[in-house]
């Protein structure tokens, strides 16, 4: 815990450190997005499937997606990134993703915190009907984020393009997922096949949160932990058998 | 103590297995200096490795009850590129639960890099990044300190300086030593041992190992 305490410090010091706007690039980078999903769907006069607002319903849309691709995304090279601080003994190879997770969860709860603060102070209303409910949705997307950020960052150590090939994957979950449209809305044919899909289940769990109303016709409640969960242990299970190997490259 | 037991290392190499340690128990004694000799390629970098809990046996363990053990200083490149000096020290410090400022004015007064010691630690020079981590090492007590051919930093009077302040070390603490001079070793070292093919011989003296080490070299091609 003392570890992996000093290692979220230290990742801290770096994760935004490179560009000019620091930390404040967390909170602009969901305002941004909003604002150009928004206004693509108000330009070619699309209405959002629930609600009637564009902002609440990229919230839902594009911040729960956040809370799935940053922990994944972010930790993939936790392990490559911190090489040499693993040559100190006490450091193991997970303590870099855990810090590295912690952070993420901690700088998209906070990115989460403004934008509603600042649409309450801009009267567009983003207060969810069910916050506990909510409150899953984005776990089980954390959850599952964390999960693969595990198997990431011990796959990426072994398989060179893996996150090549994990880029395609997540360029495509971005339009895959639901962001942009609820399961209800697809062909038949289509949702047999994207029904399957664990974000797109995460991102229903979030709008019945937010939208009291709505029940999603696909979401299973556990599907996503239980996805994030296998991930996760599968992940760790690999570093163990194999951490000879993740340790010396 | 530090006790080997039943530990066994090997890499697998493009031209077949290596064997590092092959089922080896032993125990490396406490209130001695022990160098460490071997040929190219015999595996005395990873077995201090071993030593220090860098990398894994295959099979056995390594047991080191309340001894505490310096990661292998010389080769190894223990800091972050992209963050400063002092703040790689505040990461050192917090994992090994040291006191911050006592250990950044020790190893500032140590090092003598001054403001430098805020710049991010990729711009150092060589000489700048072994004068950290050498102040670094000094400024953490630890029982054992593992050296893995250790090479003389900065001008002559920086060196005297490290090398005073290595002998005050070694009152309290042990060495287990790597290096290829024999005068280093003959300096620093009273016992020996020698890797080879798997197997780890003790000798009670370092001249004997020293001996035993130079008729290797001779029936080598």
């Amino acid at each position: 815990m003392r570890i992996v305490g000093a290692l979220f410090l230290r990742e801290m010091r770096t994760r935004f450190g490179q560009y000019q706007f620091g930390y404040a690039w967390a909170f602009v980078e969901p305002l941004v997005q909003i604002g150009i999903l928004s206004g693509m769907f108000y330009l070619t006069g699309a209405r959002p499937a629930l609600g009637s607002s564009y902002e609440a319903y990229f919230l839902t849309g594009f911040v729960s997606f956040t809370f799935f691709r940053d922990p994944a995304t972010q930790t993939a090279a936790a392990i490559s990134a911190n090489r040499a601080l693993l040559s100190f003994p006490p450091v193991r190879n997970l303590d870099t993703v855990w810090a590295r997770i912690g952070l993420e969860v901690i700088t998209n709860v906070a990115a989460l915190c403004f934008l509603m603060l600042l649409f309450t102070f801009l009267e567009i209303p983003v207060i969810p009907d069910d916050t506990i409910r909510f409150a899953e949705g984005l776990l089980s997307m954390t959850v599952m984020g964390a999960g693969l950020g595990v198997f990431n960052a011990v796959i990426s150590t072994m398989v060179k393009s893996w996150m090549m090939l994990f880029g395609w994957v997540m360029r495509i979950q971005f339009f895959a997922a639901g962001v942009f449209f609820i399961p209800e809305r697809l062909p038949p044919f289509a949702l047999d096949v994207l029904k399957w899909n664990p974000v797109m289940h995460g991102i229903s769990f979030v709008r019945e949160g937010f939208y009291g109303g709505y029940r999603s016709i696909i979401l299973v409640e556990y599907y996503p932990f239980a996805v994030g969960l296998v991930l996760m242990l599968l992940g760790m299970s690999i570093e163990k058998l194999y951490r000879r190997r993740v340790t010396q490259r | 103590m530090i006790r080997l037991e039943n530990v066994t290392k090997r890499y697998r190499l493009r031209s077949g297995v290596k064997s590092i340690l092959d089922n080896v128990t032993c125990d490396i004694p406490r209130g001695r200096n022990v160098g460490v000799l071997g040929v190219n390629g015999a595996g005395k970098s990873t077995f201090l490795r071993l030593i220090s809990g860098n990398e894994l046996p295959d099979q056995g363990r390594i047991r080191r009850a309340g001894v505490s053990i310096s990661w292998p200083l010389g080769f190894a490149e223990s800091f972050h590129g992209s963050l400063s000096g002092r703040d790689n020290l505040k990461f050192a410090c917090r994992i090994y639960s040291r006191d911050v400022d006592a250990v950044t004015d020790y190893v500032l007064a140590f090092s003598e890099l001054g403001n430098q010691l805020d710049e991010p630690v990729k711009n150092y020079s060589s000489g700048m990044r072994a004068r950290l981590a050498f102040g670094l090492s000094m400024a953490f007590n630890f029982d054992v300190y593992l050296v893995d051919e250790i090479t003389a930093v900065g001008d002559g009077r920086f060196k005297a300086k490290c090398a005073a302040a290595f002998t005050e070390k070694l009152e309290k603490s042990d060495i287990i030593m790597v290096s290829h001079s024999m005068a280093t070793l003959t300096q620093y070292c009273s016992v020996g041992c020698v890797l080879r093919d798997g197997k780890l011989e003790f000798y009670d003296s370092i001249s004997d190992a020293i001996a035993v080490y130079n008729s290797l070299m001779k029936d080598r091609p």
